[in-house]
């Protein structure tokens, strides 16, 4: 007993200087191991398009074969789509409007027939970072949408929402005639 | 994981320390005389900040303070720091930059009732730093469009102010030097950034975000003490002690 209350009282004596000396490396180890990369997982920015029927509204899937070009690039954006009802495209960096060829092509190994859409939308780009560790992006805006539809496939195109972000949301509709087959 | 293994370290860490200060504090019990309404001023530095630039931390701070002391309970406190974060992608070359003072301004609160020159501390702080962060990504460009672009932001401005909670201890090393610490739990109340991006620092704050933690350690001196003149709580330590 003698014993524990000298070591108690050697404690007691010394114990505000022990819990501070505790924190030196406590308080560094604090703050060095708090570190991971903290990226947005859904770090995809498309244009949304989504097909609809004009007479009831609902979202219908396109069964002619769709391939979708840009003008400023040779890359094909979408080639061979079928039954999509949403198609999600990239947008150009640092061009002021993007202009896409929409064409639906049908029949026998797709020779029978082809219709084009040609929508020329007008944005803004705004560059997106979050950490030194994550990718950057480049996120838009939209302010203008036009289209030409030499066959009047379509009833009406609407943009939906006007921002092109990670939140993937449907930015612009496409409402055909009939039921789109 | 990560987190659950640091909540783990800090907690046997805290109980250790304050269990330590509970032994010391349980050893007399005697009734506590009054503390006069001044007791005198103190100036610290923070040595964490240092070791963590020695060490190439992602980001660390220069801090200096000042304090007055009220009835050995209420301090109110002043805190001014330099803040820098120089920091490279780990897996690629994006580059983020910012050094930018702040400041805080708050009270702390002593809960050991006597007057032995062993302080537990709980405060709260308001913090604030205006800012300019510049940020580089020499690869950026379009998969698609093939544009060409490295994007280079510079001196891009922000604000952000902050609210800390601190509990922390003290205690007297020698004559007039003390050493204390303290942990902080960080909450954001506003911030304004860039269109472009939040910055991924902000000083004084630490890691961008809506809350985070934070820890100083202090080396303090009491301010207008020699070794001739005590000061008005070390009288009352006398005084209990005969």
């Amino acid at each position: 007993m003698r014993t524990l209350r000298h070591y108690r009282g050697w404690l007691g004596k010394r114990a505000s200087l022990l819990a501070c000396l505790l924190l030196f490396p406590f308080s560094q180890f604090l703050i060095l191991s708090c570190e991971g990369i903290d990226c947005t997982l859904d770090n995809v920015v498309t244009l949304n398009i989504g097909f609809y029927s004009s007479e009831s509204g609902t979202k219908v899937s396109v069964t002619d074969t769709l391939y979708i070009t840009a003008e400023g690039t040779d890359s094909v954006l979408l080639n061979r789509g079928r039954n999509l009802q949403t198609v999600s495209l990239p947008m150009s960096y640092w061009q002021e409007a993007d202009t896409l060829r929409l064409t639906f092509r049908g029949g026998e190994e797709d020779d029978a027939y082809a219709y084009d859409i040609v929508l020329r939308i007008a944005k803004g780009n705004q560059t997106h970072f979050e950490s030194p560790d994550c990718p950057t992006t480049m996120f838009h805006e939209i302010s203008n949408l036009d289209y030409d539809d030499p066959y009047s496939l379509t009833d009406s195109i609407i943009v939906e929402n006007t921002t092109v972000n990670y939140a993937q949301l449907e930015n612009i509709k496409i409402y055909f005639r009939g039921s789109a087959d | 994981m990560r987190n659950w293994r640091t909540s783990r370290y800090i907690s046997a860490v805290a109980l250790i320390s304050l269990c330590c200060l509970t032994v010391s504090a349980s050893e007399k019990k005697e009734p506590v005389p009054k503390a006069p309404l001044f007791c005198g001023a103190a100036v610290f530095a923070d040595l964490s900040g240092p070791v963590m630039k020695a060490v190439g931390a992602r980001f660390d701070q220069l801090e200096v303070g000042a304090r007055l002391n009220f009835r050995d309970h209420y301090f109110p406190i002043c805190e001014l720091g330099i803040g820098e974060s120089d920091r490279e992608g780990r897996e690629n070359n994006n580059k983020f930059h910012a050094r930018a003072p702040y400041y805080r301004v708050g009270m702390d609160y002593n809960l050991n009732r006597k007057h032995n020159g062993n302080r537990l501390m709980v405060g709260l702080r308001y913090g604030f730093s205006s800012f300019k962060y510049d940020f580089s990504d020499p690869d950026f460009s379009d998969p698609v469009w093939q544009g060409a672009g490295s994007l280079n932001l510079k001196n891009m401005k922000g604000q952000t102010g902050w609210l800390e909670a601190c509990i922390g201890c003290e205690t007297k090393l020698w004559s007039f030097i003390r050493l204390g610490w303290n942990i902080r739990y960080k909450v954001r109340l506003h911030q304004s950034a860039n269109p472009s991006g939040e910055p991924y620092y902000t000083p004084g704050f630490g890691k961008n975000g809506s809350n985070t933690f934070g820890g100083t350690l202090n080396l303090i001196f009491d301010v207008g003490k020699t070794t001739k003149k005590k000061t008005a709580v070390e009288q009352i330590t006398e005084t209990i002690n005969k």
